[in-house]
């Protein structure tokens, strides 16, 4: 009954804002804005190998239905004051398992949310953002649940550190960063100074609302394939799902995230030639939420080799590695995963700053950030011992260390003419230019690393390298907007999405692509990080309000 | 040796040259500074009351459209010749309505009269003192040398600053396909001022601490579609003619500020028909085009429409307004052609008023020499708060792509015209407040 009563008013919600014009709907003479959208998102998986075919009968891996509403109500506005109460909310159903009862029974119930079909739900999920936002000469004052965005740059993130991700249905770069943050309480100061450089300075205090970041399980398509034989169990994903929810921390003063920024713009002349540079210098102390550690060694070895055990032992596919494994441990099968708290998130501080400016005699943007972790937490890992045949994940763990790290990224933007393509083109409402990003990425571990344990990439190297591309044009007056995106890792792994959008009128909204993924690995030996599994046509439609 | 007479006969040859050349000066001088400029007057002016006695109140249709054939520009009547062609569902029609001069304010009357003796072009063709001087420049332009004549003219467009500071909510702004009826709307609210060149608000003619030598900045924050609401844009221009705009762009759908290159300003605007130098007709620095004074021609054009709101209307899928008020007016011709060769237009075709130097008026032909789109914007005067006078602003306008028949429509409501505007609107803090 509640379901069909929660139809009812969304489809009246429906036809009163498909009733109303293309602007924002107002209210009290302005003082009440609100817009957002209606969307249907479906993810159409291309390559399910026959193997996994158990555990999917369809190819939809996604089929998300999303309602989003953002409001802003003017409270108080006099000469003096400007209060306003902003909101974002989103709700999301995936009925994906619904459709396909093999997509439903693979998923151990622990992992599929009775609600959403998902593997987590906390209750303020709905609630993006909902804050106070308070004006008073130069002072801003943010009180609440936000989304903070602090990169200069897409697709790669060294700065940008504020706000957990939520990964479980994209990935950055396919979606905007935004689109994938999830909100924290936090209270957030801003003050515009006059100083040279009309210099802002900004603080974020975060009384412990730690939230982890979520990944997609085992099955969900962004998780790739299944657990490895027909194991309705976490997988390699699964498994980090498991120790995120085992580092959860309550809402509490000394779970804090501070940050500062200082976001300033300056000319200077270079070759006589003026450049305004837009720069920021920021510092962020938080508990890690991706990065979980162990001090109880004993147990996390226990813990990780039952994992391993239960992962391997899979019925059909892997009865001969089973054997194998067995046949490494000497038959020393061990009990379940033990209930105690083995994991934690840990502290660390992260020092950064970033540039953008244009670039006349390029007639680009030019766009940089970089950042220095500072005593980020690994556990070590001993790769002489026995048990590592079972996998990275397997490995001995025997304490904690301290590595630092320099993530830095730049992007080159450039809208680019083709004479002879633009000036015929565009007597056919075509765009006569293309947009082009280029983007280059390194990070680095300062210190040894042959003996921390990263789960993170899985590679143990000591640095990577992504480079990134977008080109993005317009047909019928940008009625139609083709977007082709792509990130390759130096490892040999990334992705490339040619994707098109069609906004016919003041409302709908449609897009296509496609993703390709590749991994290097060989998918026989590291089943999980085969990246073919991921490839998919999706299709959005919109309505915005 | 000079005695006595002699030397009063020289005195007296002295003060003779003295006097005419005084009076030469003078004469010239006054020449110069003629201004205001009425687009008629005399026996031109009482031709033209004698023509609106026939046509005044008049509305013009396809039916009666070729008895003012000579009046319009060929794109209008071309378009009024084949209404459904351009989505009407039966006519496309317009108004006429008495020429009537405008009242200059006096800041723009006095720092003609002060700064126009003085201005002159450098070998390149720039202004010299740009941004330090205000007013028209050159209220006669030397009709001897068309080049000449064309870039004066041209100068006396960018110099005209609408009552320095305005601020307008253009909604709704509509991108129409005209074979198919489909449309896109868009909303915004527009904050513009000049930083130097002020003819009306106080300081003038630059604002103290400019240390960047900001010509003009432009702030607007989008209203409309719902996926576009709040975001925002900062642009920038410098007195230094060869330095590119600066272009800042909060998206709402993103929450980041970035920089964006102003470099290929051929782009379309958002899909609508205009490319980037074609805001207000033309954007960007006088200097990248070269100039020719085709003439002087008389033409119906709206200089005075009334609430665009009320008085302006159109089916969905219409990409030419109906009710269009428009008047006599006897424009300066100039013909601009950009110095890029891969330019996207061939040339274009400015219509400037002859009081204010505005541009009323533009038609852009393609590198073939096709006429491709023309552009009309339409006016009215509106009282400036804190200066003396009035001042003309755009309250509407329609750019139409003739060779697609695709249009780009839109109104305006003028919020408020010749106030200060407080320097932080056109800040990047600014960028990112207020907005959800």
């Amino acid at each position: 009954m509640k379901q069909k009563i929660s139809l009812f008013l969304t489809l009246c919600v429906v036809f009163l804002l498909m009733s109303h014009n293309a602007w924002a709907i107002e209210f009290l003479d302005g003082k009440i804005r609100i817009k957002g959208r209606l969307e249907q998102f479906m993810i159409l998986k291309v390559n399910i190998p026959h193997e996994d075919r158990w555990a999917q009968k369809h190819n939809i891996g996604v089929n998300q239905s999303i309602f989003t509403f953002e409001g802003l109500f003017n409270l108080v506005d006099n000469d003096t004051l400007l209060i306003n109460l902003q909101s974002y909310f989103r709700w999301y159903y995936d009925s994906a398992t619904d459709l396909d009862h093999r997509y439903r029974d693979s998923f151990d119930r622990r992992y599929l949310n009775r609600r959403i079909k998902t593997n987590r739900w906390d209750a303020d999920d709905w609630v993006n953002e909902l804050y106070l936002d308070a004006y008073s000469g130069p002072w801003n004052i943010r009180l609440g649940k936000q989304v903070v965005s602090w990169s200069e740059v897409e697709m790669v993130r060294t700065i940008d550190k504020i706000n957990p991700l939520d990964m479980r249905y994209s990935t950055p770069g396919i979606e905007p960063f935004e689109e994938i943050k999830m909100g924290l309480w936090m209270l957030r100061l801003f003050y515009n100074s006059d100083l040279p450089g009309n210099l802002i300075f900004e603080t974020i205090f975060v009384p412990g609302d730690h939230e982890r970041s979520r990944v997609a399980v085992e099955g969900t398509w962004m998780a790739g394939p299944p657990a490895p034989g027909e194991f309705r169990g976490p997988g390699m994903r699964g498994i980090l799902d498991q120790w995120w929810d085992d580092c959860e921390v309550p809402f509490s003063l000394k779970n804090y995230k501070f940050a500062f920024r200082i976001r300033g713009n300056s000319e200077v002349f270079l070759f006589k030639t003026p450049y305004v540079l837009d720069w920021t210098l920021s510092y962020i102390n938080t508990l890690d939420d991706s990065l979980a550690v162990t001090d109880n060694w004993d147990l996390a070895n226990e813990y990780l080799t039952s994992y391993a055990i239960d992962r391997v032992t899979g019925k059909k596919t892997f009865a001969s590695e089973r054997e194998r494994y067995f046949a490494i441990l000497q038959g020393e099968i061990p009990g379940p995963i033990p209930d105690e708290r083995i994991w934690h998130f840990r502290r660390y501080e992260l020092i950064g700053g970033s540039l953008q400016t244009y670039v006349p005699p390029l007639g680009s943007v030019l766009r940089g950030e970089i950042s220095f972790e500072l005593g980020r937490k690994w556990n070590k890992v001993d790769r002489t011992k026995a048990n590592r045949m079972v996998g990275g994940i397997g490995d001995y763990v025997p304490g904690i260390t301290e590595r630092n790290m320099i993530n830095y990224g730049i992007t080159l933007d450039r809208p680019v003419f083709i004479p002879w393509y633009g000036n015929r083109m565009q007597r056919w409402g075509v765009r006569p230019c293309w947009d082009i990003t280029l983007g280059f990425f390194q990070g680095y571990y300062l210190g040894n690393v042959s003996r921390t344990w990263r789960v993170s990439d899985g590679y143990g190297d000591r640095s990577q390298t992504f480079f990134t591309f977008m080109l993005r044009g317009g047909f019928r007056h940008n009625e139609f907007i083709p977007v082709i995106r792509a990130k390759y890792n130096t490892r040999n792994f990334g992705y490339i999405s040619p994707a098109i959008s069609y906004m016919p009128g003041k409302h709908l909204r449609f897009e296509t692509g496609f993703l390709w993924f590749w991994a290097a690995n060989d998918p026989e030996a590291h089943r999980e990080a085969k990246g073919e599994d991921l490839d998919a046509l999706f299709f959005k439609v919109r309505y915005e309000y | 040796m000079l005695k006595g007479k002699s030397i009063f006969t020289v005195l007296n040859w002295l003060c003779s040259i003295m006097a005419s050349l005084f009076l030469v000066l003078s004469v010239s001088g006054a020449a110069e500074v003629k201004f205001p400029t009425p687009s008629y007057e005399g026996e031109e002016l009482a031709k033209v009351r004698e023509w609106e006695k026939t046509w005044v109140g008049k509305r013009v249709t396809t039916a009666n459209l070729d008895q003012v054939k000579d009046l319009l520009m060929d794109g209008v009547y071309h378009i009024m010749k084949n209404p459904k062609d351009f989505g009407a569902a039966d006519e496309i029609w317009f108004e006429v309505v008495p020429y009537r001069e405008y009242k200059l304010s006096s800041g723009l009357i006095e720092s003609t009269h002060k700064y126009a003796p003085q201005a002159k072009l450098d070998e390149n063709l720039s202004l010299i003192n740009y941004g330090k001087v205000a007013g028209i420049p050159f209220p006669q332009p030397d009709i001897k040398d068309p080049v000449m004549a064309g870039t004066q003219a041209a100068w006396n467009f960018d110099s005209f600053t609408h009552g320095d500071a305005t601020y307008l909510f253009g909604e709704p702004m509509n991108i129409v396909d005209c074979r198919t009826r489909l449309e896109r709307s868009a909303g915004q609210i527009r904050w513009m001022m000049f930083w130097s060149g002020r003819t009306d608000l106080p300081p003038k003619p630059e604002l103290p601490k400019n240390k960047r030598k900001v010509h003009r900045t432009f702030f607007q924050r989008n209203t409309a579609p719902p996926d576009f609401a709040d975001t925002t844009i900062l642009e920038v221009k410098y007195q230094d003619t060869t330095r590119d705009c600066d272009l800042w762009i909060y998206t709402a759908m993103f929450r980041r500020i970035r920089r964006y290159s102003t470099k290929q300003r051929s782009d379309m605007i958002d899909g609508t028909d205009q490319i980037y130098d074609d805001h207000d007709g033309w954007y960007t620095h006088i200097n990248l085009n070269t100039y020719k004074l085709v003439g002087q021609r008389d033409l119906l054009l709206s200089r005075h429409q009334e609430d665009t709101h009320k008085s302006l209307s159109r089916k969905t899928g219409q990409g030419f307004w109906n009710g269009i008020q428009r008047e006599r007016v006897k424009c300066w011709v100039v013909e601009g052609v950009n110095k890029d060769p891969n330019y996207i237009y061939s040339k274009r075709i400015w219509y400037l008023d002859p009081e204010n130097w505005q541009m009323n008026a533009q038609e852009m032909y393609d590198q073939q020499g096709r006429l491709w789109k023309i552009m009309e914007m339409l006016y009215d005067e509106y009282k400036m708060e804190e200066a003396e006078g009035m001042v003309t602003v755009t309250n509407g306008e329609h750019t139409l792509d003739l060779i697609r028949r695709h249009g780009s429509v839109g109104q305006s409501k003028i919020y408020t015209v010749g106030k200060s505007l407080n320097k932080k609107i056109f800040s990047i803090a600014n960028l990112q407040q207020l907005t959800y």
